[in-house]
């Protein structure tokens, strides 16, 4: 059942043939499976570091590209996202269809799970109304085997039409026969004869509404689908064709629909049938079904009540784990940093004010940035360890009812509570969510969520204004509200903001397996690396207007500067909360990180620690520190926060309601507090 | 297979034990729900196994040579008709 090579059989980059005789081929491959089927595993065998990701243009949804070089061939391969079909109803399937009709691959590489071959064909039946150019990888040969399933491999091609190589892509097994199965197709060596789904009583209905389309191709799709598709009820094909067809043919075409209502079962029966018939001599399944691994797992990690006792452990593990073996290496960048700073403050041949642009907005910025890196690590290797091992989906089964109060997901939980560590974790880590609704939407509440800088700027107020026998309650207030903001936000935003509905639970759980480092690793790798090239930039620049702000016009004293000016100018909305212009110009700085806002109250009351503590009391009444606190635990996330949401979503659009909507919150919140509490006490 | 001697009933998927098998007899749902569980497997005539069932939470089912969850509202709309279990 091996491929042609032993394990590690990358296609190896070769160079041309001397001679000329053949030239290389560019040949542009997609990547077509279900969610788990070892596609990224595939992908990046096949690709190696010559790989790219970015985002599909317009959408949250992660587009991976990259190039293999076999022979003297060049093959371009997209990785469309994982689907379970090509409908309209979710982004991921969209572009899916969309990519194999407007870019035309020259080959859809159909990964299929050997181990669960039967639901994988229904994706390959619906490639293949798409596209007669289908290569199925047969993936998971051995764990197929130790199911004790018999697949007669070339039985299976005879009878689908297709090439059928069986692959085993953990163990990079297969993969030249592979390659070299899908350059002749694509080269017109071998050619396909895809065995044809039949639709029985629908035939008829597919050739009215065939014959009412007329021959042309509407949009790259061909009339067949069209028709296919018109009477599935896909709301997409729906909005396309009454864009270009006048309304008398579209109501003929209406017509037959509504004779055939029972269409969307016939046509899934039909799919089914043909991979019967596809299966019927070329696969065996034993007659008793062994007891696996993931069975007894399931009965611990699956159930109801004793799943979500063993989740909260994992949970409050990857929560410590993510930040605690991250701490020393955070430590250690920010001592480099701070040594750097006074190295450069001592031997930089520059006049103090470029000095200090350069050191203290340039660089610290700059060190903000790097000094995330270990948290993010840590992190993504955590969730990439949790993915890869099918752990991940016992998750979003055993929290989903919990989560179905905040309208979300059940994996939406990972992202939301690590927030409480860090938003901008929280924010990247919504990559695990698969539907584009529910990412967005964690997205726009992470921000609600108090991080750990925030925590630290509420202990401290807490601390100088309120008597220890107060301070947990009134910590427990703020989350309190924080939960509530949380709440409330999430019906509010899912209504107004986010379209499509909350589908219900109905997710594959699959079979448990060893991690596989390298897919790990790539994919720790691309989140970093598109974190920090994207991220470093755009908060060095941040922090040095930031910097320049506080210290221009040059010289001036605090309240003379640009900032103090800002501060004193957005007084009166500071004063609608009960702020001076001080607490105000400390908000402003908060932006940058949150951590800022104190170290620029000691600036601005020129004393630091007891001091600071001292200098407050007397410039806020113990309310007015409530209000700051309150205000300040959501008023914006923080720089890195807006630059990973833009990263995540590209979105301006959602960038500017992840700002506005929490700012607004914050204002309303407080301001209604604030003056309620000032009338009762009066 | 031969056909059952025992009596034949239709349940919803909510309802079947952990560990009874059966075959899908019908499905309820929207259009948009009812493409959802044909991709995943769920057709009318697909045979079924119930791994887990603890009348809180999801329904973990095996179907097609996959195991899947589903949330308890939509295994309500699922109906099946139940081979006795030995």
């Amino acid at each position: 059942m091996k491929g042609a090579l032993g394990t590690g059989d990358m296609p190896i980059q070769k160079p041309p043939v001397s001679g000329g005789v053949t030239c290389g081929m560019e040949i542009t491959v997609a990547l077509a499976g279900n969610p788990n089927v070892g596609k990224s595993t595939l992908f990046n065998i096949l690709t190696g570091m010559h790989q790219h990701v970015a985002n599909w243009p317009g959408k949250t949804v992660e587009r991976r590209e990259g190039i293999c070089r076999f022979e003297e061939h060049t093959l371009h391969i997209v990785d469309l996202p994982g689907t379970y079909s090509l409908t309209a109803s979710s982004v991921e399937e969209l572009i899916a269809r969309e990519f194999i009709v407007r870019e035309r691959p020259n080959v859809v590489l159909a990964i299929v799970d050997a181990s669960s071959i039967e639901r994988h064909l229904y994706l390959v039946a619906q490639l293949l109304e798409l596209t007669s150019s289908v290569v199925i990888a047969l993936n998971k040969m051995d764990l197929a085997e130790a199911k004790g399933y018999g697949i007669d491999v070339a039985g299976l091609e005879a009878s689908l039409g297709v090439p059928v190589v069986p692959i085993v892509a953990r163990k990079a097994q297969g993969i030249r026969e592979l390659v070299e199965r899908t350059v002749a197709v694509a080269s017109g060596l071998e050619k396909l004869k895809p065995k044809q789904i039949r639709y029985g009583a629908l035939e008829g209905a597919i050739k009215q509404i065939k014959s009412l389309l007329g021959e042309q191709a509407i949009d790259g799709y061909m009339p067949d689908w069209l028709a296919l598709k018109l009477l599935e009820g896909d709301s997409e094909v729906e909005r396309l064709l009454k864009e270009v067809l006048p309304e008398d043919v579209w109501r003929k075409i209406d017509k037959v629909r509504s004779e055939n209502e029972r269409a969307p079962m016939l046509i899934a029966d039909a799919r089914y049938a043909w991979i019967r018939e596809a299966l019927a001599r070329n696969f065996r399944k034993p007659t008793r079904g062994v007891i696996t691994v993931t069975d007894t797992l399931d009965h611990i990690l699956a159930h109801p009540l004793v799943g979500l006792l063993i989740f909260i452990i994992v949970f409050a593990c990857i929560f410590w784990l993510t930040f605690k073996l991250s701490e020393p290496f955070v430590g250690a960048l920010d001592s480099f940093f701070n040594k750097l700073a006074e190295w450069l403050k001592e031997h930089l041949p520059f006049g103090s004010f470029a000095k200090g642009l350069f050191i203290d907005g340039a660089l610290a910025g700059f060190s903000a940035v790097v000094s995330l890196l270990p948290v993010l690590v840590v992190f993504f290797m955590l969730m990439g360890l949790l993915e890869d091992s099918g752990y991940m989906a016992r998750i979003a089964a055993v929290m989903d009812g919990l989560m179905h109060i905040f309208g979300l997901h059940g994996k939406a939980v990972l992202p939301l509570v690590l927030a409480y560590g860090c938003n901008v974790v929280g924010i990247m880590g919504t990559r695990i969510l698969e539907n584009e609704r529910d990412r967005i939407l964690t997205i726009l509440l992470n921000p609600l969520i108090p991080c750990s800088a925030r925590l630290s700027v509420m202990a401290f107020f807490t601390a100088a204004f309120f008597p220890a026998h107060l301070r947990t309650p009134i910590m427990l207030l703020f989350l309190m509200l924080s939960l509530l903001s949380v709440f409330i936000s999430g019906l509010l935003l899912s209504l107004l903001a986010v379209r499509g509905e909350r589908t219900p639970l109905l997710i594959e759980l699959p079979v448990y397996s060893i991690p596989n480092m390298r897919t790990v690793g790539m994919f720790v790798w691309h989140r970093v690396i598109a974190f920090l090239k994207r991220a470093s930039v755009l908060i060095v620049c941040v922090s040095m207007l930031v910097w320049l702000l506080s210290n221009l016009p040059i010289g001036a004293p605090m309240h003379k500067t640009l900032l103090g000016m800002l501060g004193r100018l957005l007084h009166p909305f500071g004063e609608l909360i009960g702020l001076d212009w001080r607490a105000t110009a400390a908000l402003i700085t908060g932006f940058l990180a949150k951590e800022n806002s104190l170290a620029m109250l000691s600036v601005l009351y020129g004393s630091a620690g007891e001091g600071l503590i001292e200098s407050l009391r007397n410039a806020m009444t113990p309310l007015q520190a409530f209000s700051f606190t309150l205000f300040q635990m959501l008023y914006i996330p923080c720089a890195a926060s807006v630059v990973a949401i833009w990263i995540e979503t590209r979105s301006v659009k959602w960038v500017a309601l992840a700002i506005a909507y929490p700012f607004l919150l914050a204002t309303i919140l407080t301001a209604s507090i604030y003056n309620l509490a000032t009338l009762l006490i009066r | 297979m031969d056909e059952d001697k025992t009596e034949e009933r239709i349940l919803p998927l909510s309802e079947l034990p952990e560990g009874s098998c059966g075959v899908v007899h019908a499905t309820y749902g929207g259009r948009g729900m009812l493409a959802r569980l044909s991709a995943m497997g769920l057709t009318v005539g697909a045979e079924i196994t119930v791994a887990q069932n603890s009348f809180v939470g999801p329904v973990v089912v095996d179907v097609r040579g996959v195991r899947l969850a589903i949330g308890r509202g939509m295994a309500t709309r699922i109906m099946v008709r139940v081979k006795q279990a030995e």
